[in-house]
């Protein structure tokens, strides 16, 4: 048996095996063992591996599995796939459901024929993300049930679970992860794999998939009654249970805060009465009704948002119960939970005494190392010749920023990201700009996949209604963020298919733009002229469109299309640093005056040679 | 029993795949472990932790002032994660120095020494560059520094030597087992020589 295996391997492993496992695959493995046909998704930290994982095996097992334009599309590929009676699931990040809510909202009124699971995956703290929102407020919202893991095995298990729940009451399913699940790892211990399904049948029934007003207003009725029902069901979820101890206190956990609220007690030494909650949306009356006998206060610790605190107190309302309940009060409500957060909350309610343990704290303050572009990122030359074309023509332009690699120009020196929202935000936005801001030009920078997933409806727009403004697209002709998933402008489908590449710069043209260009990034002077282009056009009026294209260096190097590398001639140097100080790629170091090149980081883009005032940087071969 | 520890260093370092192998080990010994990693936007050469809690532990993530073990794979971030160190717990350091492009005031190879030294604390430092120089290869740090975590008797104890070389050998080759043990024996050797740094307040 190979012990680190790889993805592939692990995903298709026998019944019964114990495998270590990404939270995210397990995930995978849960839709695998139901025998789910259809997997759709738009990549997004931490959601990504899910549907990663699945593209690996979708040629074993005969399965379609896609990376859709974006979260909307994907949500009604895996939906059309359930209406035909073919169980599917779409993974995103918590932002990305708000991209497919249209869809999500009216699909518990239809309701489905085969299981149909949403994974959502949270990211309390924002490692990775613009906000931290808690989308089981989702399921309460459009009505469909929450399942909520606490750790990669039950990731697995509740997938399953899910997909049979939803096909038994023919309604749709959230499964909602944390960071500290999809990137949790652990031992997770395999089901059996049932026959996939992958063909489906749509009989010709508008009165069951037609949301037309008459339609509508039936299917809700249904609904409402359909929750209720739901409220009874999701009680005998074997991952909910109520572990006894003889204490006043009743500790209520969801999903990850369950393990932390075990290991904050045993750190305490402590034995309380726990409600282990899996099923947070609609919370589970009769679990509640059970396990407050006895109790005079009770603590609920979820992450991050108060979901099952706010249901459990209309809950005791309605039942005349009078118990303090604690919860966001103790916890607060925002970033992860952390052992001694729960340990702190759990004394202080118990009354105890309780220290954390003392912190190393060492006399030397460590710099901040926030994450910076790689060595050869054409993101860097892009900006670099942007703020170049800004100088020579003497503006200062408003950069729309937007979610990406990209986004890490907001910091110095490039400085060329003014405000970043949301996917594709970065064009809407200059579109607004463009029709307040008067005296300077409004530039928007988006990335290829970003542009797919959110960008055309605004550039449309911008040309519709006469916004002036410069698009620059980054082209690094991947997904770089979230390791490197296929889009529309690569060519490559998710399985690794070839398919009709689809062009930036065609979409602008058909679109009506009024100056498209294409140019290499690495190429400075030849993007600076491109850029001052650009710029002077939309200060005239027009929209112009411009893609700088250059593959992500990060893949280049995985694709072994790196050329040389490059050292600096310390006797040409002059030691002015403006590699070092107004390009700042990583592998160029100064410890003293003169910068020098790290070998090891060097990805040979050649930037940095062609920017030198003094020619001091030259190929290593022919130094 | 319960064996928290906590690897540091800069995303590139091969991190994720260091955590990887001990919990493949783990799983293979039938010992419970979880680990938790950050992907995504604070991969791109940030700082990056890896949290591993093996044995009676459930969730993923260490309090500061508790792990067991500190692994720092470049000597500045060793500075960040020494706070979830435990009193007379082990820091693992290696001697790779990458200062955060564009600053000024980034501490220097001897001022972190001589910071870390003051604490209550055990530490090893294993001279990864020299390592990486004989084999000729940049991408093998991990694996040393690996190779040297398992020369600690807290972990041996649970993660016996030969199990964790299989697996590096079997998942990464030649190469990494040859740096997977180096890393072994030039801490075994510095243990027994007593190569290590200890303030009065902790014992070997």
């Amino acid at each position: 048996m190979i012990a680190m295996s790889r993805t592939r391997d692990r995903l298709l492993s026998g019944e019964g095996s114990t495998i270590f496992m990404l939270g995210n695959e397990a995930i995978a493995r849960g839709a695998i063992e139901y025998g789910t046909g259809v997997a759709a998704a738009y990549p997004g930290t931490p959601s990504s591996e899910v549907i990663g994982s699945l593209a690996e095996v979708a040629k074993d097992l005969g399965i379609h599995v896609e990376w859709s334009i974006n979260e909307k599309t994907a949500f009604e590929v895996a939906y059309a796939a359930a209406m035909s009676g073919v169980p599917s699931i779409t993974a995103m990040k918590h932002v990305g459901l708000n991209v497919a809510s249209d869809p999500l909202m009216t699909s518990a009124y239809t309701g489905v024929k085969a299981g149909l699971l949403i994974v959502t995956a949270d990211d309390p703290y924002m490692h990775s993300s613009q906000n931290e929102q808690d989308n089981r407020w989702s399921g309460l919202h459009a009505y469909i049930p929450v399942l909520e893991p606490s750790n990669p095995q039950e990731a697995k298990d509740l997938t399953y679970i899910g997909l049979q729940l939803s096909e038994t009451y023919k309604h749709p399913f959230i499964l909602r992860s944390v960071t500290r699940v999809s990137h949790a790892r652990g031992p997770v211990k395999l089901g059996a794999i049932h026959p996939c399904r992958t063909a489906g049948s749509f009989p010709r029934e508008p009165n069951k998939w037609a949301v037309i007003p008459a339609h509508a207003r039936e299917m809700k009725l249904r609904l409402v009654e359909k929750w209720r029902l739901f409220e009874n069901v999701l009680a005998d979820v074997p991952h909910n249970r109520l572990e006894y101890a003889d204490s006043t206190l009743l500790i209520v956990a969801s999903g990850i805060g369950y393990f932390y609220v075990k290991d904050a007690l045993r750190l305490l030494g402590r034995e309380v009465k726990v409600l282990k909650i899996a099923t947070p949306v609609p919370l589970p009356i009769k679990l509640i009704e059970e396990a407050v006998k006895g109790t005079e206060k009770i603590l609920v610790v979820e992450e991050p948002d108060p979901v099952v605190e706010m249901q459990l107190k209309a809950a005791l309302l309605d039942m005349d119960i009078k118990i303090k309940v604690y919860g966001e009060s103790v916890l607060g409500r925002r970033g992860e939970l952390t052992i001694d957060r729960v340990a702190q909350a759990i004394s202080k309610i118990l009354n105890i005494a309780w220290i954390p343990p003392s912190v190393n704290d060492p006399i030397l303050r460590p710099p901040p190392r926030s994450p910076v572009l790689c060595p050869g990122c054409p993101h860097r030359a892009a900006f670099y010749a942007l703020k170049l074309a800004a100088i020579k023509l003497g503006v200062d332009p408003i950069y729309s920023g937007d979610i990406g690699c990209y986004s890490l120009g907001i910091a110095p020196p490039y400085n060329v990201q003014d405000v970043i929202i949301e996917m594709g935000g970065s064009i809407g936005l200059a579109n607004g700009f463009a029709q307040t801001i008067r005296d300077r030009p409004v530039i928007a920078i988006i990335g290829d996949s970003t542009f797919f997933h959110a960008g055309i409806p605004p550039l449309i727009n911008a040309v519709y209604n006469r916004a002036p403004i410069v698009v620059l697209v980054l082209d690094n002709e991947t997904t770089g963020m979230t390791g490197f998933q296929p889009h529309p402008g690569t060519g490559t489908t998710a399985k690794g298919d070839r398919t009709r590449r689809i062009y930036l710069e065609e979409i602008a043209r058909a679109a009506g733009v009024d100056y498209v260009e294409v140019f290499d990034p690495y190429n400075i002077r030849r993007a600076v002229d491109t850029i001052i282009q650009g710029i002077k056009l939309a200060m005239r009026g027009g929209v112009a469109f411009l893609v700088a294209r250059r593959t992500c260096s990060l893949l280049a190097q995985r694709l072994g299309l790196l050329r040389g590398i490059y050292k600096i001639d310390r006797e040409r140097c002059t030691g002015c640093q403006l590699c070092v100080k107004k390009f700042a790629c990583p592998a160029i170091v100064a410890e003293d005056k003169k910068p020098y090149i790290v070998e090891s980081l060097c990805r040979g883009c050649g930037v940095c040679a062609d920017i030198c005032p003094a020619g001091a940087v030259v190929r290593k071969s022919e130094a | 029993m319960k064996l928290e520890i906590v690897i540091t260093g800069v995303g590139g370092q091969g991190i994720i795949t260091m955590s990887n192998i001990i919990g493949a080990a783990c799983t293979k010994l039938g010992i419970n472990v979880i680990t938790a990693e950050t992907h995504g936007m604070a991969q791109r050469m940030g700082s990056v932790e890896v949290f591993i809690r093996i044995g009676e532990a459930c969730a993923p993530l260490v309090m500061p002032g508790a792990a067991d073990l500190v692994v720092a794979l470049e000597m500045i971030e060793s500075l960040r994660a020494v706070r979830y160190l435990k009193k007379c717990g082990w820091l693992v350091i290696s001697n790779i120095y990458l200062p955060p492009p564009g600053l000024d005031g980034v501490p220097a190879r001897h001022d972190i020494i001589n910071a870390l030294t003051q604490l209550p604390i055990k530490m090893l430092q294993i001279d990864v560059e020299n390592i990486m120089e004989k084999l000729g290869d940049f991408r093998i740090s991990n694996t040393v520094m690996l190779g040297a975590l398992i020369a600690i008797d807290e972990v041996s104890k649970m993660l016996p030597l030969s199990v964790v070389e299989d697996i590096v050998s079997q998942s990464l080759g030649s190469t990494n087992r040859e740096a997977f043990l180096m890393g072994y024996h030039q801490a075994l050797e510095k243990l027994g020589k007593r190569d290590v740094a200890i303030t009065n307040a902790c014992t070997l």
